[in-house]
């Protein structure tokens, strides 16, 4: 039983890291609209649009 | 829009356009003001002046409030605002995060009124959209980590709960058991300091304001579980419930972010409404982009086709075609020459128009009819508010109920008094209670919206179980309020294909909803075989006809009296389109507006039920008398202004009747207001679905049958948690106010009777995935 004592620890930081994770998620715009994210695979344009601008430089 | 992809293309710009401009608004934002002094900006007349209108000697403004959460925070803000000398009258709209505050400058200043709303804890700032809208997203964003924090605390505290209650029954060792201990008191410390925020802080509010709403139980539970078992944990002795702790917490930050997730996705719905920006002429006839806000009354504009009309003003000169479907509800475009009168909102189709501004541009028709709906809003019961100040006196039962068992064991021997008390709290928490509509509502509301039904008030399910009467408006509603071809009369030498090839070439350039009858795709959709011709000289009169020369002949088409014919008299003139070849009549071509999918079978699923269908149109031609006896209606009115329709409606109401409306156009939104139930069809206008209690996502009126069916089950649901709620509390309460229930088991036996409660109303939503995903095979097998 005593390998509890490493092993709640690194369940403390995955805890941690998890939250983190999920924090930096949310404060990034990753939730603001998951309906819209479905539908950005269908339209190519952003991408044409990225490359044009390679092609410029 | 004629297809799912189409809407899904204009969703996505729509989306994308109002991201950039948050992204830009980011930069510049007014956060919301940290000292009194912060205000004083706010005394300008030249500031205040823009979010608020005169009212005689006085001013009324709006101002939005965040961290509203319940009516005890509205209660509050009235009152506090109401004892302010000089303030006359103060309306909270909850929903909407808005207070309209009518005050007099002679006596009060607005920099006191912000601060006094300042220094009761909720944010305030001048009312405007995206501002609001901003708040709105960035309180869902807290909301959001909140419950993820709890929700991933929530689980790792299971498994070490599961752990401890098997150490009690089988025995664990001391160390082992003080390790579990400080473990779960680590993950449980961020829930209590972060998560459970909004309810300490509106708990906090709720005492100031002397009611105690539902943040206090659920705070005083949390913090007195969270307080005995970090005394356990340090000691050594007693209990934990960490576990309880936490998925209180998430349970309550989920029903509260899915209410907010609806709102927000209602309110964004409805903001690109109006351009901000229009195009000015100068005298000397060039014309330059200015912002809404710097015109002036008497000001001239130009509005190109396919614009959106940015103001209410006077057409100067040009004309054009005008859909006004934002006000009149009707889709068919109105003819607009010098003199007539555009309002904000409509879509100009076919010509340019030079307007001059009339009134204030942001005080435009538009936006008042956004005010008086507003004020409308705030009068209907709010029975959320009721259920609220119930669990609020129960609250105070269990607090009572606490302290006595509290006292009682104090004085006798064999229990111990903390225990008792503690047990009381927790096992009669009235979470099952509290959870029990909530959960049921947001699950049937979820349900709702993956089938394409937006619920904005939840209460609204319930009203739909008594429904006696559904009324329905005509176009828009129960047709799609676009015309197509029906049948063509020839009259001259030409045949239907040649008469019909004639008329898309002359129609092709119009973009006029009965132009659009006669695209090559919908003639082509129909059967007919169309020869590609090239007309010359072609001359396009708005709201008129158009004329051209076709291989030498030349040609017109429109309206009788474009075309030069007299009245032939039998069928309802605005649906006929004529075509003349050199001044004689070639062809009639009917049209007919085509009927929703799915309109007859929601007809006869009402009359399954026994409710009432009532028709009434403001179309006052025989097409209502022929749709109305072809879906078998029980009554039907043709040609009815809105004061009729809520004549009809009150009459109904006065019989006892209650009464659901389905409509579309703004001239339907005072009947909606006075409906007890209102639905909004997909296509209606921005300010028709903002004010209606249901606003459909797409036209199906498939979802109706839903609508009634889900709220039933949703009824069946609701009684049944409310039952296993109240059975539960009845016994649980007596028992641990009598010893008889230790805390570890009162806390097993509260969560388990919340967890069958928010499990059983999850059946309203998870039935429905299923069922829709086996739609969509079916969609995808039959594609």
């Amino acid at each position: 039983m005593s390998s509890l004592y490493i092993l709640l620890p690194v369940a403390l930081v995955f805890f941690v890291a998890i939250c983190a994770l999920f924090f930096w998620a949310v404060n990034h715009r990753q939730f603001d609209d998951l309906d819209r994210e479905a539908q950005r695979i269908l339209y190519d344009d952003e991408r044409r649009k990225k490359r044009a601008d390679k092609n410029d430089d | 829009m004629c297809c799912p992809a189409c809407v899904a293309v204009s969703e996505c710009i729509l989306g994308a356009g109002l991201d950039d401009y948050y992204r830009m608004r980011d930069q510049q934002a007014n956060r919301p003001a940290a000292s009194a002094e912060d205000y004083l900006q706010y005394d300008s007349p030249a500031v205040f002046e823009q979010f608020s209108h005169p009212d005689g000697e006085c001013w009324q403004s709006q101002l939005s409030v965040s961290d509203m959460h319940c009516a005890a925070c509205a209660w509050l803000i009235e009152n506090r605002l109401g004892a302010i000398d000089g303030v006359n009258a103060v309306r909270v709209n909850l929903q909407r995060g808005m207070a309209t505050v009518e005050w007099c400058p002679a006596q009060v200043q607005l920099s006191e009124i912000f601060a006094s709303v300042h220094q009761l804890g909720y944010g305030v700032q001048p009312w405007s959209a995206e501002a609001h809208l901003q708040q709105l997203q960035e309180g869902q964003k807290s909301l959001l980590r909140r419950l993820g924090l709890a929700g991933v605390a929530m689980m790792q505290l299971m498994m070490t709960a599961i752990a401890l209650y098997a150490g009690d029954f089988q025995g664990i060792d001391t160390d082992i058991r003080q390790l579990l201990r400080w473990f779960s008191l680590a993950i449980a410390t961020p829930v209590i300091l972060y998560s459970a925020q909004p309810f300490f802080s509106g708990a906090w509010r709720g005492i100031k304001a002397g009611r105690a709403g539902m943040d206090v139980p659920v705070s005083i539970a949390m913090l007195a579980a969270y307080g005995a078992s970090l005394r356990a944990t340090v000691s050594g002795e007693g209990h934990v419930y960490f576990d309880t702790v936490s998925m209180f917490c998430f349970f309550l930050l989920l029903s509260r972010y899915l209410q907010n997730a609806v709102q927000l996705r209602r309110e964004s719905s409805i903001r690109p409404l109006l351009p901000l920006t229009a195009r000015k002429v100068a005298p000397d006839g060039a014309n330059q982009w200015v912002a809404l806000s710097a015109l002036q009354d008497g000001d001239e504009l130009l509005v190109q086709p396919g614009e959106l009309v940015p103001v209410d003003g006077v057409v100067v000169s040009g004309q054009s075609s005008v859909e006004d479907s934002a006000f009149t509800g009707e889709f068919m475009p109105r003819s607009k020459v010098p003199g007539d009168t555009v309002l904000a909102g409509s879509h100009n189709i076919d010509g340019s128009l030079c307007l001059r501004l009339q009134g204030h541009p942001e005080q435009s028709s538009l936006s008042q009819i956004d005010q008086l709906l507003d004020s409308a809003r705030l009068a209907k019961p709010p029975i959320a508010e009721l259920a609220d100040r119930i669990s609020g006196y129960f609250t105070l039962f269990v607090l009572f109920c606490a302290a006595a068992a509290y006292t009682y064991w104090s004085f006798n021997p064999g229990h111990s008094a903390f225990l008792t008390a503690l047990a009381v709290l927790v096992v009669s928490c009235p979470c099952a209670l509290s959870l029990a509509t909530p959960s049921s509502y947001s699950a049937a509301v979820s349900g709702l919206r993956r089938r394409g039904a937006l619920v904005a008030n939840a209460a609204v399910l319930e009203n739909l179980a008594g429904i006696s009467h559904v009324i329905f408006d005509k176009t828009g509603t129960l047709t799609e309020g676009r015309p197509r071809l029906l049948k063509v009369e020839l009259a001259g030498e030409l045949d239907e294909c040649q008469a019909l090839s004639i008329a898309a070439a002359l129609e092709a350039p119009s973009s006029h909803p009965i132009a659009q009858a006669f695209s090559v795709d919908a003639l082509g959709a129909a059967g007919y075989t169309l020869t590609a011709l090239a007309p010359s000289q072609l001359d396009l009169q708005a709201g008129q006809g158009i004329s051209a020369v076709i291989n030498g002949d030349s040609y017109k088409i429109g309206r009788r009296e474009f075309c030069g014919f007299a009245e032939q008299g039998d069928s309802d003139e605005l649906m006929t389109v004529y075509l003349a070849k050199n001044g004689k009549l070639a062809a009639r071509f009917f049209l007919e507006d085509t009927l929703r999918e799915g309109a007859a079978q929601a007809l006869a699923f009402l009359k399954q039920r026994g409710v009432r269908s009532v028709l009434l149109s403001g179309d006052s031609s025989d097409q209502v008398a022929v749709l109305a006896n072809a879906l078998g209606f029980d009554e039907y009115q043709a040609g009815c202004t809105a004061a009729d329709k809520l004549a009809r409606i009150s009459s109904l109401q006065a019989m006892g009747g209650t009464v659901l409306m389905v409509g579309d156009g703004v001239n339907d939104a005072p009947v909606i207001a006075a409906a007890d139930v209102s639905v909004a069809m997909a296509g209606a206008s921005d300010l028709t679905r903002s004010c209606a209690d249901v606003a459909l996502l797409s036209d199906r009126l498939s979802l109706i049958e839903l609508l009634f069916t889900k709220s039933a089950k949703m009824g069946r649901i609701l009684r049944q948690n409310i039952f296993w709620a109240l059975l539960y509390n009845g016994t649980a309460l007596p028992a641990a106010a009598a010893g008889l229930v230790p805390p570890w088991l009162a806390a097993i036996g509260m969560s388990l009777s919340s967890l069958v409660v928010v499990l059983n109303a999850l059946r309203l939503d998870r039935q429905e995935q299923q069922r829709s995903l086996n739609t969509q095979h079916v969609e995808l097998a039959s594609v």
